[in-house]
């Protein structure tokens, strides 16, 4: 029993807390409650932007030149978020997959930090779950989600890097935040945007890791990093067509 | 979706850590969080009613020196509170009671400390969320407080920090940038609370523990953790956008010309007051919980119409959401939207009577204790009823055009959202510190603590009401220096002597509390006798809450029922307790 305690990955919190705190619907509940929470920040920034916009005599304003809704590096970005969406995509269906052979070893995780295994003496059957060996189809499928992240968090970094260029580009343009109005739009909902981005990519950098150190043993990480992601995508999307488009 | 195994029995719960970082520090248990939530929001509490009390001296007796702290807190003017300190006086204890010190305590604490122990749950939905909840807050307390000290003076454009005002140009300087950023992650920290308040009450309720079970203090806390995660959002837009205008120089809250396209001050007031309005209900949702639950406890009967408190509660929530208009009357609204704010928010006023005819079914014909959170309890009801009545004058907008920014305001929300909200969380205080330090508040202290408390309330707010209709303006550094207002000099006098004795009756409580923390006598599991959850453990309780999680069998208020009575010789039943 002791050996088995000791090559079990150290506690994680939010893994050992509690069967129900991991479960799958426990943290799709949280983070449908904080995407909820998000869209009211974005929406408030949409409803800032129309206002400011149907107040403007015209669009853009008359003195402000309309070089900084040019479209090259928006269409870039809008390529690479959707891009990353898909290769997220298909890491979620490579996870499902991965989690449907692993379903044993899911159980078999969870109670073997030490300290409760000790202080389960009298719940010997919890000890004697079987731990499954990784077969070459878990390998398989390991992979190819390791790879389909890989490409997503490239998407991602691809996705940051043509935002950095578009606000360099409109700076060296003369194109300052102070300019004007249609700049102020440009980068307050960029940036703000881009810092989200940054955070889903260090999301999913930090889910890269867990994914090497071992098939991971139940979904409800993915799904709630990919959720965000896809959600990030999303509200690029409005931004693009919103402030570049419309 | 999948639904987890509850798993029950202790084996799968990970032991206390045993480190004192990971205990007292960086823990993840609610009960522990929930205390550093309630330490934080007692020590800016106690700062922001400082900041009141220097406030009021200058208000009755402008230009003379503050005695005692003055010449230490101001040498510049020789111990004189100066218009710009006054400024950043109202500034500061405005923006600290509301998100540093009210929201810590009630929604952090005892959110915190609560919500999982009331519905028979091991901790809170995601542990490592709320101690990142804890310290986003810690980060916020530590940079409002660094903007005491920055050079050109704290923060003065109000709590609400209207443009132009906040903006470069209105407030030069670091300080301001620096209330924006602590807005915001005392933001983020409070959505993170809520994301995990929600998430709590709707999947780690025991086995038995339906809505209609839950006691109404869990409801109060999980309606405002809703209104917590749709509103605070919008503020947070705001302060971002403000961020942006002050630091990169976007011009969002800039007013156009006819050389410059610009944007609108108005704006901000918009994205301020979506947030603001249901903030006052985020305030006072969990105190109305708590009142609710110990009325009944106290008077040692069911809660009078549970079912219909819980709509009424429901039904404010909904209404919070459409009413901020009424916070701009005098922008310049058009009739006819001003009117549609003026309808909704006197709508209110139906559930919120519905509420109050609840306690008072409550109270009716009971067998009333009058323990010391009961008094808090009873008194929460009566200054809320007095603050709520007068909202329905400010919520017409004939009589909010004279009345707007007067200290009629002042009294108005001083009453609804700070006093009664305040004697809710001394309820809470006085109930649940058993349960929490495992010792027994002094009951005699305590009720001295709560007579000075609702007389000197009573007084300062209530004058502040007179103050306002006479016209005084709420903001003012002297008002002696208006002629018009010299008349009402007496008067501004009486309310600051009432502040003073108020801040001292406070004293009271500080010895009490710190007494009792360390020389109370032991509590027991149940001392005020009562059937929810947490009183079925010991006091405080261990660190995995319950040995076994409990399976629910009745509401949360099974008081005076004579079945009972007759077969366990008590007059109330746990929760989870069948009669043999």
């Amino acid at each position: 029993l002791m050996n088995v305690a000791r090559t079990m990955p150290p506690a994680d919190p939010l893994v050992a807390a509690d069967p129900q705190v991991r479960s799958r619907a426990t943290s799709s509940v949280g983070m449908a409650i904080a995407l909820g929470a998000l869209t009211m920040t974005f929406a408030a920034l949409f409803l800032a932007y129309a206002i400011v916009r149907s107040q403007a005599a015209a669009w853009p304003p008359p003195g402000e030149a309309a070089a900084a809704l040019a479209w090259p590096w928006p269409i870039a970005a809008t390529v690479a978020a959707l891009a990353g969406s898909v290769a997220m995509r298909a890491a979620s269906r490579a996870n499902r997959e991965s989690a449907h052979t692993l379903t044993r070893g899911a159980e078999a995780r969870i109670p073997m930090v030490p300290a409760m295994v000790q202080a389960a003496s009298t719940h010997t059957a919890v000890a004697t779950v079987p731990v499954p060996q990784r077969t070459a189809t878990t390998i398989t499928t390991t992979t190819k989600l390791k790879r389909a992240l890989r490409m997503t968090a490239a998407a991602g970094v691809i996705f940051i890097g043509v935002q950095i260029s578009g606000w360099v580009g409109l700076a060296a343009a003369g194109l300052r935040p102070s300019a004007g109005m249609v700049v102020s739009v440009v980068y307050a909902l960029t940036l703000f945007h881009a810092l989200h981005a940054l955070a889903a990519l260090l999301a999913l950098l930090w889910l890269l890791r867990r994914v090497s150190s071992g098939p991971l043993a139940h979904t409800s990480a993915l799904d709630v990093v990919a959720a965000f992601w896809h959600f990030v995508t999303i509200v690029w999307l409005v931004v693009f067509f919103a402030v570049f488009v419309a | 979706l999948e639904t987890a195994p509850v798993i029950d029995g202790l084996d799968e719960w990970p032991a206390a850590p045993s480190t004192f970082l990971r205990r007292r520090v960086f823990s993840i248990d609610h009960k522990v969080i929930g205390r550093q939530f309630l330490w934080l929001g007692l020590c800016f509490l106690a700062i922001a009613g400082g900041l009141a009390m220097l406030m009021r001296w200058q208000v009755a007796h402008p230009g003379v020196p503050v005695p005692l702290v003055g010449r230490l807190l101001f040498p510049g003017t020789g111990g004189v509170v100066s218009p710009a300190t006054y400024t950043a006086l109202f500034t500061m204890h405005g923006t600290i009671m509301i998100f540093f010190a009210i929201t810590p305590i009630l929604i952090g604490g005892f959110g915190n400390f609560c919500v999982p122990l009331l519905i028979g749950a091991r901790d809170m939905a995601f542990p490592l969320l709320n101690m990142l909840s804890f310290w986003t807050m810690f980060a916020a307390t530590a940079v409002l407080s660094a903007s005491f000290f920055a050079p050109l003076g704290p923060p003065m454009s109000g709590w609400t920090s209207y443009p132009t005002l906040s903006t470069a140009v209105g407030s030069p300087g670091i300080a301001q940038t620096m209330w924006v950023v602590a807005i915001y992650l005392n933001g983020a920290s409070s959505v993170m609370g809520a994301v995990n308040t929600i998430t709590t009450v709707i999947r780690l309720r025991a086995p038995g523990m339906t809505f209609f079970r839950m006691p109404l203090t869990v409801w109060g806390f999980w309606l405002a953790s809703i209104l917590n995660a749709l509103f605070v959002p919008v503020l947070a837009a705001g302060a971002v956008l403000l961020f942006f205008d002050r630091v990169l120089g976007t011009r969002f809250f800039v007013a156009g010309s006819t050389i410059k396209a610009g944007g609108d001050p108005i704006l901000y007031q918009h994205l301020f007051w979506i947030f603001g309005h249901p903030e006052v209900y985020i305030l006072i949702l969990p105190a109305w919980g708590i009142a609710s639950d110990l009325l009944s406890f106290f008077a040692r009967k069911p809660a009078y119409g549970y079912k219909v408190t819980v709509w009424s509660l429901i039904a404010i929530v909904i209404l919070s959401g459409v009413v901020y208009g009424h916070h701009m009357f005098v922008t310049g609204m058009s009739p006819m939207l001003g009117e549609s704010f003026m309808i909704l928010t006197m709508i209110i006023s139906v559930p919120a009577v519905i509420l109050g005819v609840g306690w008072l079914g409550t109270l009716w014909r009971g067998a009333i204790r009058l323990t010391t959170p009961m008094l808090f309890a009873l008194g929460l009801v009566f200054v809320f009823g007095l603050g709520g009545f007068t909202g329905l004058f400010l919520a017409d907008v004939l009589a909010d055009v004279y009345l707007h920014d007067t200290f009629f305001v002042v009294g108005h929300f001083h009453l609804t959202m700070s006093a009664a909200v305040l004697l809710g969380a001394f309820a809470a205080i006085y109930f649940w510190f058993p349960k929490i330090f495992g010792r027994m508040l002094n009951e005699p202290l305590g009720k001295l603590h709560f007579a000075l408390t609702l007389t000197t309330v009573i007084i300062t707010f209530g004058l502040q009401l007179l103050l306002g209709y006479a016209g005084m303006q709420r903001r003012l550094a002297d008002p002696s220096a208006y002629e018009f207002l010299r008349p009402l000099m007496p008067l501004n006098r009486i309310v600051s002597t009432s502040a003073f004795v108020m801040g001292a009756a406070q004293m009271l409580f500080v010895a009490n509390f710190f007494y009792s923390l360390f020389r109370g006598p032991p509590a027991s599991a149940n001392p005020w006798e009562v059937g929810t959850l947490e009183w079925t453990v010991p006091s405080p309780p261990p660190h995995h809450n319950f040995d076994r999680i409990p399976t629910v069998l009745v509401g949360p208020h099974e008081l005076g029922n004579p079945a009972v009575k007759a077969k366990l010789g008590r007059d109330y039943l746990a929760q989870n307790e069948d009669l043999p």
